[in-house]
């Protein structure tokens, strides 16, 4: 068996960069930013930063993983400044969807009151994925970016306000009503 | 007592901040005697915790292998990268 030996430093091909990793980095960015747009500019970040970290990078075979890992990242600086940019136009919050399910006495209006909801937890793998993207494509952009670095990035609430410049209290309620706007928007679609 | 409203609040902060002993107790007395804040509590813990296993068993779960970096952008990132090399 031969040993593993340290190659020598690769020049990098750009051309063959962007051909051999482009479209992976892409599905994941269009995973999670549902705009090509957006995912396109990420990935040029993504390339342009690792070619000035080139450094940093060890091996062929890592090169996939190093890429993603920086994407990742450039990822959550994207949903950060789209919501840090959605906090001076205030128009898309829409209804507050608190006002539709609650009366004014803070208790459920009649028609939330039905017993033949099925719950969350009845929907299959697949279809939970289908109808929370359907669900969050349908959300006011804040509160689904909210959601979105709360959950799938697992920022804590500290790190988004921070972030923010808004105040732990304001991070609660857009995620309060993110997620029950969520929950009522799955249980209507099967 | 607490409203519905106010128990939904606190019942989606519980997921986010470690809420105060009073708020605690609030709260479990308010859902032992309710049923729908008890269905709501539910599926919102639910959506919070499936949504992070189904990303960490397959963290390419939302990806569309269908979806593909347009050839011009492409051409246009190589571009870039050279220019700055
Ligand atoms: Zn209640």
């Amino acid at each position: 068996m031969e040993a593993p030996v340290e190659k020598p430093h690769r020049a990098l091909d750009p051309n063959e960069w962007v051909e051999l990793h482009g479209d992976s980095l892409f599905q994941y960015a269009y995973s999670r930013l549902r705009n090509s747009d957006s995912a396109e500019e990420v990935v040029q970040e993504t390339f342009v930063s690792a070619l000035k970290h080139a450094g940093q990078f060890r091996g062929k075979g890592a090169e996939g993983a190093w890429l993603m890992g920086i994407l990742k990242r450039k990822v959550v600086d994207h949903i950060r400044k789209s919501l840090r940019s959605g906090l001076q136009v205030d128009t898309s919050e829409g209804t507050d969807i608190t006002e539709i399910l609650y009366d004014e006495a803070g208790m459920w209006r009649p028609e939330y009151r039905r017993d033949d909801f099925r719950p969350l937890d009845s929907l299959e793998k697949e279809e939970f994925w289908r109808v929370l993207e359907k669900c969050l494509s349908g959300l006011p952009l804040r509160q689904a970016n909210a959601f979105k670095l709360r959950t799938l990035e697992e920022q804590s609430t500290e790190e988004i306000s921070k972030d923010l410049g808004i105040t732990a209290s304001t991070v609660w309620v857009l995620l309060h009503r993110a997620r029950t706007r969520l929950a009522n928007c799955m249980r209507s679609h099967w | 007592m607490l409203s519905c409203k106010e128990v939904s609040e606190l019942v989606s902060e519980s997921l986010d901040r470690r809420l105060t002993l009073r708020q605690k107790l609030n709260l479990w007395m308010h859902l032992a005697m309710c049923k729908l804040c008890t269905r709501f509590r539910k599926d919102i813990v639910y959506l919070d915790s499936q949504t992070r296993t189904l990303i960490h068993e397959a963290p390419g779960v939302m990806m569309d292998p269908k979806v593909e970096l347009s050839s011009e952008a492409k051409t246009r990132i190589a571009r870039k990268l050279t220019e700055r090399n």
